[in-house]
This record gives structure tokens, sequence and C-alpha cells, in this order.
């Protein structure tokens, strides 16, 4: 599933702007990488294509293979194939996971269908096993309690059940161990389909060692400067952010 | 407002503040009425275990619950109530079910008796039907040792009204786990007292509602530590939907010479609307020393980042709102469940 940015602005409530005109073209079946400076406004992308109400859209368009995102609701983006692995993921007290999915797969379920719940926990338990999960996780309330490693792991458990079409990753890798980055990168190239495109939101080489990007975006002043290359992954870490700087200057 | 003009304002009272006693919108006359046509409580006694005994009393060896007032009102209609009695020592694998169901206007009356190391575990379930009134009058006796989890489900239906009181008196070295379920009334007003009389009595009193419409919930409760070295707690939610009400009225009270007491309470609500309106007045009173007691009260709409968190998985709004006020519920089943 395609993604195509044009000119997005967007802002806070009282009117502040945190997206200056983001231009991006994800095609179906390819995997691209954002990287920049903190507080550039990669996060508030990734928010404001889900439809996060704290963010007002003031120009600009995005679309999801032709389908007009912005004007859809959040859970309508959900169900069109749209998914984002949150940076920070909420605890839901009180919703298991395992409750949490299924009704989720549910409601994408067309009306008066229901879910084979054999064959779902079957799958969960697959799904779990591959992403060295303890299954217990499953009866666990969501995210409450566990460790930064393991929401984001749980982020990645959702995404592999839900099967989205175009996904967002927003610094999944941030807490994650050697072992749990290189389980969960393995979780995320075993879906990289020509169907399916990947948005991965990150400040470290090592994250897209594993997940091999075929463009890489530097994100700074609210949109893309500068497009180009794995080469640019090196180019980062070698001399960081400042050239963006000296370039402003 | 000028400071001049603060003399010309009445002062608050249960006249012109009604929120302090929810109103059941039922004039006086009807419900006089209502009463007298009064009809016993219905109840399934048969095939208890051993140890068991579901028997009818007489009004006049009835304990006093609730006020002085409620009572007189209620015992003028009431001659007979059911007493369920558990002997001492009794081991109950299963859980014993009491039903009844309300038509019309009744007044019931139910007093249990756990015996002394007796541990039950016991459901009520009282379905109110249709244009129903029901006065429930409720006494638990647990003696010493015994331990009681009692759940009260109270499941009204349209336009159905009840008043609930519920006095538990517990002695040395008892447990005692209430949880109460309210839906579906117009009006519900419970009141509840819980007395500790005895050291080392345990009580945990959990509550758990869901108003929508304009129904309207009144609960009202009574921690009263009569004794030292007691322990009670209270958690009370309720969600409340489009243009309902829920009051919640709490009072913790340790009386003189009852040191080393332990007792919190709390009242959670969680507003699905703009409309819906609650109103919690938890309190202490505390008459002795080396207490410890705390109370707290929180009322919040639903927490935005949880219901995107859902959203943006494909929930629908509604079935987001849904899983969320079910979430918000949960552990007091839990905390039930865990006790």
């Amino acid at each position: 599933m395609s993604l195509v940015i044009k000119n997005l602005h967007a802002s806070l409530k009282d009117g502040h702007e945190i997206l200056s005109g983001v231009n991006l073209e994800l095609p179906s079946g390819q995997v691209h990488a954002i990287m920049g400076p903190n507080g550039s406004g990669k996060s508030t992308l990734s928010k404001v294509l889900c439809g996060h109400p704290d963010y007002i859209v003031t120009a600009g368009s995005a679309e999801l293979d032709g389908q007009d995102l912005l004007s859809m609701t959040p859970d309508a983006r959900g169900r069109a194939g749209l998914f984002l692995a949150f940076q920070y993921p909420v605890e839901v007290p009180g919703v298991t996971n395992a409750n949490f999915l299924r009704a989720a797969l549910k409601a994408r379920m067309p009306g008066g269908e229901e879910l084979d719940a054999v064959a779902y926990y079957k799958r969960l338990r697959t799904v779990m096993k591959d992403l060295n999960m303890d299954t217990k996780f499953s009866s666990r309330a969501v995210n409450e309690g566990f460790s930064g490693g393991e929401k984001k792991r749980n982020e990645v458990l959702q995404m592999l059940m839900l099967e989205p079409l175009c996904a967002i990753l927003d610094e999944t890798d941030s807490g994650l161990d050697v072992d749990a980055l290189r389980i969960v990168s393995q979780g995320v190239n075993s879906m990289r389909a020509p169907f399916r495109s990947f948005l991965v939101i990150t400040h470290y080489k090592r994250l897209l060692d594993y997940i091999v990007p075929d463009v890489v975006h530097i994100f700074h002043r609210g949109r893309i400067e500068r497009s180009g290359g794995r080469e640019l992954v090196g180019y980062i870490e070698e001399h960081g952010f400042d050239f963006l700087k000296e370039e402003d200057a | 407002m000028h400071a001049s003009d603060i003399e010309s304002v009445s002062l608050p009272t249960r006249l012109n503040e009604d929120w302090r006693f929810g109103q059941p919108h039922i004039r006086a006359p009807q419900l006089a009425e209502l009463i007298d046509r009064a009809r016993q409580l219905d109840m399934d006694g048969s095939a208890l275990p051993d140890g068991v005994q579901l028997e009818e009393c007489t009004a006049d060896v009835l304990p006093t619950v609730g006020s002085d007032a409620l009572m007189q009102r209620a015992l003028a209609r009431l001659k007979r109530g059911h007493c369920l009695k558990i002997a001492d020592g009794s081991h109950l694998p299963q859980p014993i079910v009491l039903r009844s169901e309300a038509h019309g206007a009744q007044v019931q009356y139910l007093r249990v008796v756990v015996g002394a190391g007796t541990q039950l575990h016991l459901i009520e379930e009282h379905a109110h039907n249709e244009n129903s009134m029901l006065v429930c009058l409720r006494h638990y006796e647990l003696l010493p040792g015994a331990t009681l989890r009692l759940e009260q489900r109270e499941n009204g239906s349209g336009c159905s009204h009840t008043l609930c009181v519920t006095s538990c008196s517990c002695a040395s070295d008892t447990r005692l786990c209430l949880l109460s379920t309210h839906s579906d009334f117009t009006w519900a007003r419970h009141e509840s007292t819980l007395n500790l009389t005895a050291p080392r009595a345990e009580a945990l009193l959990l509550s758990a509602n869901r108003l929508r419409g304009k129904q309207c919930l009144d609960m009202r409760s009574l921690q009263l530590h009569s004794s030292p070295e007691c322990k009670s707690r209270l958690l009370c939610k309720n969600v409340a939907d489009e243009q309902s009400t829920a009051i919640f009225g709490g009072n913790i009270r340790v009386q003189p010479r009852s040191h080393n007491t332990d007792a919190y309470l709390s009242n959670l609500n969680l507003l699905l609307s703009p409309h819906a309106t609650v109103h919690s007045l938890p309190m202490l009173e505390i008459l002795a020393d080396r207490v410890r007691c705390s109370h707290g009260a929180a009322s919040a709409p639903l927490d935005a980042e949880q219901l995107f968190y859902l959203l943006s998985r494909g929930i629908n709004l509604a079935d987001a709102r849904a899983i969320l006020s079910e979430a918000f519920l949960a552990d007091v089943r839990l905390q039930f469940e865990q006790f």
C-alpha cells in the first residue's frame, strides 16, 4: 500500500506549527527510514497520519493507496491498513492483550462474522513464540507494568497479528537490547511484501542494519530536508546532524 | 456577586441540594400505595446443603438496619422475613445462590448468620421488573472466624426503583468481602453499614455500577470501627453515561479506643458524557489514636491517549468506549476474585 504526503502542515491546538510542508512518496513494497534530530517533528508526523486529536492539519494532503487519509476517522485509518507502532505505547489497565487484539481483529471483519477463537489463540501463541515473548503476556493488561523493551515488543506483536498494509514504526528500537532488536527486526522483515510498505523512524543505524531501507529521509524543522540511499545513514552516524545547523546558517 | 449580596443567599440544605439525597421522582402517596401492596420475598431455598437452613422469621426478631425512620416504615408493612443460617464450622465448596424477583412493590427482609469458622460464598441475584419498587433490608452476621464472600447483583428493568439497606456485623477474626452491582434502575439508593465489632475483623467492600439515560444511583456507606486491630477497605466505581447521576457518600468512623485501625475508602467515577453528573462525599471521623485512615475520590472522562490507542488499532469509537469502561470496572471484580 502506498503512502503519498504532499505539503503537509500541522499545528498544535494553540497554533504552534510542528509540520511545515512534509512531502513524501512511499511506494508499496518499500521501506523508508526517517532520521532526524530530537524535536524535529518525526513523531508528530506519525501521529498526524494516524489522526491524533492533539494536532490540526492546516494544509496539504496524505493519501493511502489513493484514499484521502486525512478525511478518515482514526479507527477507519486503522481498518484501512495503517498501523503505528508507538514510541511510547500507552498502558491500558483492565484490558488483556488477548482481548485487545481480538477486538482489533474483529473490527476488521465484515459485520456479523465472528472470529474463530481457537484459530486466533493458536496464531497468537505462534507469533508470541516467534517474538520470544512469554505467552503469559497474552493475559496481562495491555502494556501495564511492561518494561520499555516489552512494550516495544508488544507493539510488534500487534503489528504481526493485525497485518497492516502500511506500518509506521516510531523509534521501535529504543529500549530494546541487542537480542530483542534482532528478534523484532526479524519479525518486521518477515512481513516485508510487495503489497506492504514501512516507514521506520529511528535515531540509530543499528536498526537499519537489520531492517534495510530503500530510501532514507532526514527530517528537520518539520519537513524532509534531504533524501537519499543507505549511505545517508552512515554519514549521519559519522557526522551527526550538525551539518543541518550549518546549512541553516 | 457582591459581598453585600451574600447574606441574601440562603445556606444549602437538604431541600435545595437534592444531590445529597438522590430523588426517586416518585410522589410520596404513590410510594405508600406501592408499599401497601407489598409481597413477601420469593426465595428458592430448596436443595440447600448440610448445615444450611433457610427459614422464615417474624418481624419482632429482626435486628434494626438502616435508620429508625426507614425501619419503622418498612416494618409497618413487613411482618416476616427470611433467615439463612449456616452452622458453625460448615464447609461449603459451592456458592449458595439466592434469587428473588420483584413485581410491583415489595419489602424484603433477609438475615444471614454465618457460623463460627465457616467459609461461605453467597450470591444474591435480585431481578426488579418494570415499574417495581423494592425495599430490601439485609443483615449479615459473621460469627468469630467466619469468612463471607457476598455478591449482591441488583438488576433493574426499565422504570424500576429500589432502596437497599445492608448491614454487616463482623465478630473477631472474620473476613468479609462484599461486591454489589446495580444496573438498569431508574433510581437506586443503597445504604450499607459495616460494623467491625471485635479485634482482627477485616472487610473489603466493593461496588461497580454502570449508569445511563437518566438513571440515578445513590450509594451511602459507613465503615464503623468499633474495636481495635480491624481493617476495612471500600472501593466504589461508577461509569456514568448520558444524563445519569451517581452519588456516593462514604464515611469511616473510628470509635474511641479502636486503636490500630486500618481503613480506606475510595470512590472513582468515569464520566462518559458531558451531561452525566457525579457527587462524591468521602468522610472520616476519627475518635481514636494510633489509626491509619484515609480516603480518596476521583472523577474523570476517558483517558484521551488510551482512547486514541484503541482507535488507532481500528476499533470503532463505540466499542473503544465500551472496552475502556469495562476495563475501568474490571479491577473491582478482580479484587473480589482474589479475596
